[in-house]
């Protein structure tokens, strides 16, 4: 009994550290903020140059969702998230072009539902094609 | 098989099926793995593959992911459990070892679904997923590791009497310590 215990307490701690990594690695908001949002076209033209601001608890997708007309496939739910098809005026099928994600001019290396909310940053999404 | 043994069975899917239904709002925590595992123990490989076979379609039914991608990978993932109970744990009782075979089982499930992953997003390059998998693949282990430790040993004897009374045709009441 006493090592079921152990190793349960063990594995509980470990889930906490988890969590604590994950609730803090910027994913949802701890306050308010706003965020710049760039869109570039084919053509590589700014067609939208936005700042909106988001409230505590938001996430990325949150507020993207709330000011532009998104298309997504998958679910939040997948191990990967949602993979984001379309925003604003740009749409992509993912297989010959796709949206590359910067946040303040640093590639993305995650999914939407995974990238950082972080106040006075700027989002650029720009349509790429696979090399 | 009987029609009462057909009958159990049923109702044993349906516990799978809807624990894992109602579970959903929390990513990979669940029940599955202690359930399978239990099972795995109790049941024969063939009654194990059905009781898989059927989840696996209502699963991907009530999710809209009816499609090789996923019912595939999972699938094979979730009758790994009665093949390495069998081939791998020697059909162990203990439930300390059964812990950790569900840990190994938590990342085995969720490897199985990186190749096809790789071909569903067409970018063949393993480590991305590999990495974005590892917070889920700890949950995963986490809550099977504990479910399988504190639940293991009172599941598998009130189901084996609860699937011997049925069969019989008499109450069975259960007076696990």
């Amino acid at each position: 009994m006493r090592i079921k215990i152990i190793l349960s307490a063990i594995a509980v701690v470990f889930a906490l550290v988890l969590s604590f990594f994950y609730f803090s690695s910027g994913i949802i908001s701890n306050s308010a903020g706003e965020i710049m949002v760039e869109i570039i076209d084919d053509d590589g033209h700014i067609v939208t140059e936005k700042t909106v601001d988001f409230k505590a608890g938001d996430t990325l997708y949150d507020v993207l969702d709330r000011h532009f007309n998104l298309k997504v496939s998958g679910s939040e739910h997948d191990t990967f998230g949602r993979i984001l098809l379309g925003i604003d005026v740009i749409d992509t099928d993912f297989q010959t072009r796709f949206i590359y994600i910067e946040i303040d001019g640093e590639e993305a290396r995650k999914g939407i539902d995974y990238l950082p909310l972080q106040d006075g940053s700027t989002y650029r999404f720009s349509v790429r094609q696979p090399h | 098989m009987s029609v009462k043994r057909m009958v159990f069975i049923a109702m044993c899917t349906t516990i799978l099926f809807v624990q894992e239904l109602f579970l959903t709002f929390l990513p990979n925590i669940q029940f599955t793995v202690l359930l399978l595992v239990v099972y795995a123990s109790v049941f024969s490989y063939r009654e194990n593959v059905v009781i898989i076979f059927v989840h696996v379609i209502l699963d991907n039914l009530a999710m809209g992911t009816l499609n090789p991608f996923y019912m595939v990978p999972m699938f094979m993932g979730w009758l790994m459990i009665p093949t390495l109970y069998r081939v791998l744990m020697r059909q162990t009782k203990s439930e300390l070892k059964l812990a950790f075979f569900g840990i190994l089982i938590s990342v085995l499930y969720g490897w199985m679904f990186i190749p096809f992953n790789m071909l569903q997003t067409g970018i063949h390059v393993f480590w991305p997923y590999l990495l974005a998998d590892i917070p889920f693949q700890i949950l995963m282990s986490i809550s099977s590791f504990i479910t399988i430790l504190w639940l293991f040993p009172v599941l598998r004897k009130t189901l084996s009497e609860q699937l011997k009374a049925h069969e019989t045709g008499h109450l069975a009441v259960s007076h696990y310590r």
